[in-house]
């Protein structure tokens, strides 16, 4: 009897033991729903401690989460006072569907009472699942399991509530009286011209001030105009895709690291931070892939089988001075073999001495265009010729074209290496328009004189072999409606660029030449010489394969005026502003289902400013995936 | 290559810089009708502007077309035209240069402001602008009084702290002229030219966004009978 009962507590300390451990095995990544097309999870620990809130919640990636963290309670604090775990991954997330966004982040929690202190605006809401808290504010969720916590926002597609919100007012009898009435009695038509000149977004006719004035959709006063019966379906669907995140996660064990083999071996990586992007999920739940997918589905079909297997997987590491992203692109063998063939090209030289080694930041890329056509004309046309549709015939239009076509002389043009080069910001001459005042009786003149303008420098070429159908061309031009000049070396379009500044035209050596840069076309026609890029930084760009890039971010950012970017882009910029650091771009040898790019942030200064690098990366990440 | 031409075109677009010129010049006849001149220069901004008609969008707003601009004001001048007391409209668009030039002859000054009002009312639906109710000229008594209408500042004002730049390193020019000599002016940084029938005033155009009445003034005439 006494050894049952030793039995029974000893079974009771295990379970409990168990209990306790599966709570603390709770990880932040295992609460990465399983909709998550972008993920960024962080496990440096010392870099994130260190920034504040206020910092953090200018980056874009933070930007569905603004609305609790703008509203006063963060300002003065940082990560670490937040009650934030910095023993557990931090991961930022996003998904999307035909349906609607997800966006969030999940972390570990350190102190609970803490993280409330920030997050303020949350009060506790009942809970499914006897082992998850939720707490809600608005549209946002944190459920919380054991010490792992996810916060998290669910944003219906506009188009889908508009489309049920249209369907049960249709369905009630009624119409669109008020917008007649809005146009007559409000204006609304000539006011929304000048708005339509200035706004980005389409004309919405019921986004105004005035819905309130809106007729009720029925005589009875009880029943919704069209705009509450819009925020009811919103805020319906909020809550239905809300529960269904929380059941997803909690309920059915649903997460990312499960349902992503990719993903979960990437979290095993030592790097400070990782990055994934599933591509293929992301280009099937875009919309209009799903309208192609309904009215032609054997095309998408076919279509969408080249992006099977299309993900992009990345490694963060923080050096001494340096961040470093490793990226790799993954996709299938079919896609795999049209980018085999296109980087399947050696690199020309001839683009390197036209490189200045001063030049703000450059980009050479070694290209087999032919080799590419080939073989994408040997992947894409079989899978449509054939077919019955239309499709079919534009494979057999291809077909035709492919057998007249001269390839040889159509891709020498540009058979291989190309290169772009940024100089800088240089004084253009220009002309403008003054006028010069009497002093007797105020009359003024017109006058027209030189003026000078601040212009972007840059050259863009491309290596050919057939340097005589650019110039038989460029001969055609001259002195047509483009203003194209013959010199003795090259041809020039006085007002080219923005019908103030001149571009020139060279062939030579091979190339040919686009630019701005004046000293270019009449001083180093022949490449820079020795003020050409050094043999060490020439050996880095044709030691990358398909690409290569170097960017002065310091001297690059000092140069972009402030005056094109939005206050809070101007912010992002301003990370790099006045601070001297380049950015180099490699990528690896083409392989059969992956290629692999390396960006290396290089920075002078502490290494506290290793955090504004990485976020600038994660930042620049999420901007390009979103 | 594609994306190496879009950069290329974004890294013009940030290169480009500029500023804006604007001469508003009143001139009046002895029985109280005259010819109104606003001019507004951006020569030597078109590197600019021809930058930012190049895109689609700007700052998350859209960046109207040329062709949107020319109908736009066409609209103004034609409205302009149906006023009463309003003659001899003619509006000459240099859209290479950047230069556009109004002028229009006014029978009275009132007759200009109603005019400037009703245009405003027509193509901004603007009936609730606090401003029109607000008179900026008014010539009695051999006095002329002058103001520039805040609404123009308000406008300015809407502008984000990015184009403030331009507008800072612009010129704002407000001349009046007279048929007859000028005894004194109530502006103190105005200058009255050397045959005493012209009155100016320089400013910036960002330093009256901050200080509307930089450019009030009361012109009064030394032969009272020259007005109406």
């Amino acid at each position: 009897m006494a050894s049952m009962k030793r039995l029974h507590i000893f079974t009771l300390i295990i379970t409990a033991l168990l209990s306790a451990s599966h709570g603390i095995a709770q990880q932040s990544t295992d609460l990465i729903p399983e909709g998550a097309i972008s993920v960024v999870s962080l496990n440096n620990v010392y870099l994130l401690q260190k920034i504040s809130l206020d910092e953090l919640v200018r980056y874009d990636f933070m930007e569905e989460l603004q609305q609790e963290l703008f509203d006063g309670s963060t300002s003065g604090k940082t990560l670490k006072e937040s009650g934030i775990d910095f023993d557990q991954r931090i991961n930022i997330f996003q998904g999307w569907n035909q349906e609607y966004t997800i966006a969030g982040f999940s972390f570990g929690i350190d102190d609970q009472y803490t993280l409330f202190e920030t997050f303020d605006d949350y009060e506790p809401i009942e809970s499914s699942y006897p082992d998850v808290q939720i707490f809600a504010s608005y549209f946002n969720r944190i459920a919380i399991k054991g010490n792992a916590a996810v916060l998290f926002r669910v944003n219906p597609d506009i188009q889908v509530v508009r489309d049920i919100t249209d369907s049960i007012w249709f369905a009630s009898g009624n119409d669109y009286p008020w917008y007649e009435m809005l146009i007559e009695e409000s204006g609304y038509e000539k006011h929304s011209f000048w708005n339509d000149l200035h706004s980005e977004e389409p004309i919405d006719p019921f986004d105004t001030p005035e819905h309130s004035d809106f007729p009720i959709a029925e005589e009875d006063p009880t029943q919704k105009t069209y705009y509450e019966l819009l925020d009811s379906i919103q805020t319906s669907l909020h809550g239905i895709w809300l529960d269904e995140m929380v059941r997803e996660l909690f309920g059915e064990q649903r997460n990312l690291v499960r349902s992503s083999p990719q993903f979960a071996s990437q979290l095993n990586n030592p790097s400070e931070g990782i990055f994934y992007f599933d591509n293929t999920r992301n280009i099937d739940m875009q919309q209009s892939m799903g309208s192609m997918g309904y009215l032609e589905p054997s095309f998408y079909q076919k279509l969408r089988s080249l992006y099977d297997d299309n993900m992009i997987l990345g490694d963060l590491t923080i050096q001494d001075q340096s961040v470093n992203l490793e990226l790799e692109v993954r996709y299938n063998e079919k896609l795999g073999s049209i980018y085999t063939e296109l980087t399947d090209a050696k690199f020309n030289t001839r683009v390197l001495k036209y490189i200045h080694k001063d030049n703000n930041a450059y980009l050479t890329c070694n290209l087999n265009s032919e080799k590419a056509y080939q073989q994408a004309f040997e992947v894409i046309v079989p899978m449509f010729s054939g077919s019955e549709d239309d499709f079919g015939l534009l494979a057999l239009s291809w077909e035709i074209l492919d057998e007249f076509v001269n390839k040889k002389a159509l891709f020498s043009t540009a058979p291989g290496s190309a290169f772009v080069t940024y100089g800088g910001i240089q004084q253009v001459k220009t002309r403008k328009i003054v006028f010069e005042l009497d002093e007797e009786t105020y009359r003024y003149t017109e006058k027209e004189e030189e003026a000078e303008e601040n212009m972007p420098v840059f050259a863009l070429g491309v290596t050919t072999d057939r340097s005589d159908l650019a110039e038989k061309v460029m001969k055609r031009l001259i002195g047509g409606p483009s203003g194209l000049i013959e010199h003795e070396d090259y041809w020039e379009v006085p007002n080219a660029i923005f019908e103030a500044a001149p571009l020139y035209f060279l062939s030579k050596n091979g190339l040919f030449i686009v630019t701005n840069d004046q000293n270019l076309v009449t001083e180093n026609a022949d490449g820079y010489g020795k003020n050409a890029l050094s043999k060490k930084s020439a050996k880095r760009a044709m030691k990358s394969s398909a690409v290569y890039s170097y960017i002065n971010t310091g001297a690059t950012a000092d140069n972009l005026p402030k005056g094109l970017f939005s206050d809070q882009e101007n912010e992002v910029i301003d990370v790099m502003r006045g601070k001297p650091g380049t950015m180099e771009i490699t990528s690896s040898e083409t392989l059969e289902t992956s290629t692999n790019f390396n960006i290396t942030y290089r920075y002078e200064g502490d290494d506290a400013q290793a955090t504004a690098y990485v976020l600038d990366l994660i930042n620049s990440l999420y901007v390009i995936t979103k | 290559m594609r994306i190496c031409v879009c950069l290329l075109w974004t890294i013009l677009l940030l290169g480009a810089t500029g500023c804006i010129e604007i001469i508003d010049d009143l001139s009046m006849n002895a029985d109280g009708s005259g010819t109104f001149r606003y001019t507004v220069n951006l020569s030597s901004s078109k590197v600019k502007v021809n930058s930012y008609l190049s895109i689609d969008s700007l700052d998350g707003k859209k960046v109207p077309e040329k062709a949107d601009i020319i109908v736009r004001i066409d609209g103004i001048i034609e409205e302009l035209r149906k006023q009463e007391g309003i003659t001899e409209v003619t509006f000459d668009g240099n859209y290479t240069d950047y230069l556009f030039k109004l002028k229009v002859d006014f029978e009275t000054v009132e007759d200009l402001q109603v005019a400037v009002k009703n245009v405003i009312k027509a193509e901004y639906n603007a009936n609730k602008i606090e401003e029109l109710n607000h008179n900026w000229l008014s010539y009695k008594g051999g006095a002329l009084v002058r103001s520039v209408p805040k609404m123009t500042i308000y406008k300015v004002s809407e502008l984000s702290s990015n184009d403030i730049d331009l507008l800072k390193n612009g010129n704002y020019l407000s001349i009046t002229r007279f048929t007859s000599e000028i005894r004194e002016c109530s502006n103190e940084v105005a200058s009255i030219s050397k045959n005493k029938q012209a009155v100016m005033l320089k400013s910036d155009p960002y330093s009256l966004i901050r200080e509307s009445s930089l450019l009030d003034i009361t012109i009064e005439l030394a032969d009272t009978s020259d007005t109406n």
